[in-house]
């Protein structure tokens, strides 16, 4: 069977549907506890974040992490990518899990990670290469969700 | 077991997860907010103050055991360390107005009344309770007097051989219905009551403000003043906006870099066709309105 890197477009809608699913998850709980009025970067280095925020945000980042480590240990796939019919390839340890998803903790990491996305031919992220783990489309023999 | 079915089992452990971290291990109030540190509550006061709420189909009303409510979630959340109170208000029923004005008084942590276009009458009652007032130059503020006129339909359901067939048991039953002619005796008896509540509100404003009886009766013919007046009178403290009051309460509650916890009224699309129709309508429809909601007299005693 051929084996075929997922696109780049399914990766990008997959992962837009993880963040739906993570948001409302993980961080609709604390919602109400997270109101931080920052109006601009400034902010964020004058502002007096309580122990309680950091804390949370800690919280979220870790429960974040294990959403789609565990996920992607396990069955090899997080939601977005069972709807998109995409899967992580072969059976993989969790610490390849956590590393190849580390990234997705910081927007801005992540955007570095992405791009290097564009010079190579599979596909990969740099953590993904890191982890030795890769995006495919899933066999056909395999397709349906039963 | 499915690998759908397993995922799921797992998005349901997640979300539990959160929620029990969210809501127990960090054991705050979840109507609350962690913001920068510690913060300020602003709590609104507007439109016309009922107990309950609801008012009718000319006029929303706001609910004082609603607002009694947001006051004590501030006073338990404990990074609360002010609140401010966002006043706009005509007024309302004395139990409605009596109730935030009792809570108020009660509360340890400092409370800072801002009136921004008007706090008259049961309003006024409230922000006297309150340890600071500000208002602007113009703001209508006082209005310290007790109201209970009604339509009377009397003299209309003579003209269209309407009669009131009158059957009651205890004699004053009926007082103030509007579709009887007032006694003198009965008009003396409710007058007697209007004062009554006058004395109480005068009262409570005295204390609130550190004024003595005289000097706030004196003041309280009914009349509002503006904020420019109200400052020379001593029925406030100082001239200013929200923001002001908001930094003014950071100052008193010490608080440096703090935020601040909106308590926000939310409006339903029926609220929001009763306001439409409250202001287009309220001068108007005041005395209808009343018999319309009211108890089966159709009055109802406001401050």
């Amino acid at each position: 069977m051929k084996k075929r890197f997922a696109p780049l477009w399914k990766r990008a809608v997959a992962y837009i549907i993880d963040i739906f699913v993570v948001s409302f998850l993980v961080v609709t709980p604390f919602s109400g506890f997270l109101d931080a009025d920052v109006e601009s970067f400034a902010d964020l280095f004058t502002l007096n974040f309580s122990s309680e925020v950091i804390f949370i945000g800690v919280v979220i980042a870790i429960l974040t992490l294990l959403y789609w480590s565990f996920l992607e240990w396990r069955f090899q796939q997080t939601v977005g990518k069972i709807l998109l019919r995409i899967r992580v390839k072969g059976n993989i340890t969790l610490w390849q899990a956590i590393t190849r998803n580390v990234t997705k903790l910081s927007t801005l990491v992540l955007i570095l990670d992405v791009l290097y996305m564009f010079y190579t031919k599979k596909h990969q992220r740099y953590f993904e290469k890191l982890s030795r783990t890769e995006v495919i489309n899933e066999p056909k023999k395999r397709r349906g969700l039963f | 077991m499915s690998k759908v079915f397993k995922v799921l089992l797992f998005l349901a452990f997640l979300w539990g997860l959160s929620y029990f971290i969210a809501n127990f291990a960090l054991g705050v109030d979840v109507s609350g907010s962690i913001g920068a540190g510690d913060k300020v509550a602003v709590i609104p006061v507007n439109g016309m103050i009922t107990l309950n709420g609801g008012g009718s189909l000319f006029m929303s009303a706001t609910s004082g055991e609603e607002i009694v409510n947001n006051i004590e979630q501030a006073e338990s959340d404990s990074s609360i360390k002010g609140i401010v109170l966002e006043i706009n208000s005509p007024g309302g029923t004395v139990m409605g107005s009596k109730r935030v004005a009792d809570k108020i008084g009660s509360v340890e942590k400092p409370v800072v009344a801002v009136i921004t276009e008007s706090g008259t009458s049961g309003a006024y009652w409230i922000a006297s309770q309150a340890d600071y007032i500000i208002a602007d130059e113009l703001s209508i503020v006082g209005s310290i007097g007790v109201l209970g006129s009604y339509l009377e339909f009397s003299g209309l359901l003579d003209d269209y051989n309407v009669s009131y067939q009158r059957l009651v048991s205890g004699q004053h039953k009926d007082i103030s219905s509007p579709y009887k002619e007032m006694s003198d005796e009965e008009e003396a008896l409710i007058q007697e009551r209007l004062d009554t509540i006058h004395s109480f509100f005068i009262a409570e404003v005295a204390n609130g403000r550190n004024m003595t009886f005289e000097e706030v009766s004196d003041l309280s013919t009914g009349l509002f003043y503006l904020g420019l007046e109200a400052k020379e009178l001593g029925l406030i403290d100082e001239l200013g906006d929200s923001d002001y009051a908001i930094a003014y309460a950071k100052e008193v509650s010490g608080i440096t870099n703090g935020g601040v916890s909106e308590y926000n009224e939310e409006d339903t699309l029926f609220d929001k066709l009763k306001g439409y129709m409250a202001y287009s309508s309220f001068y108007i429809g005041q005395g209808i309105g009343s018999v319309l909601v009211s108890s089966d007299s159709g009055w109802e005693i406001r401050v």
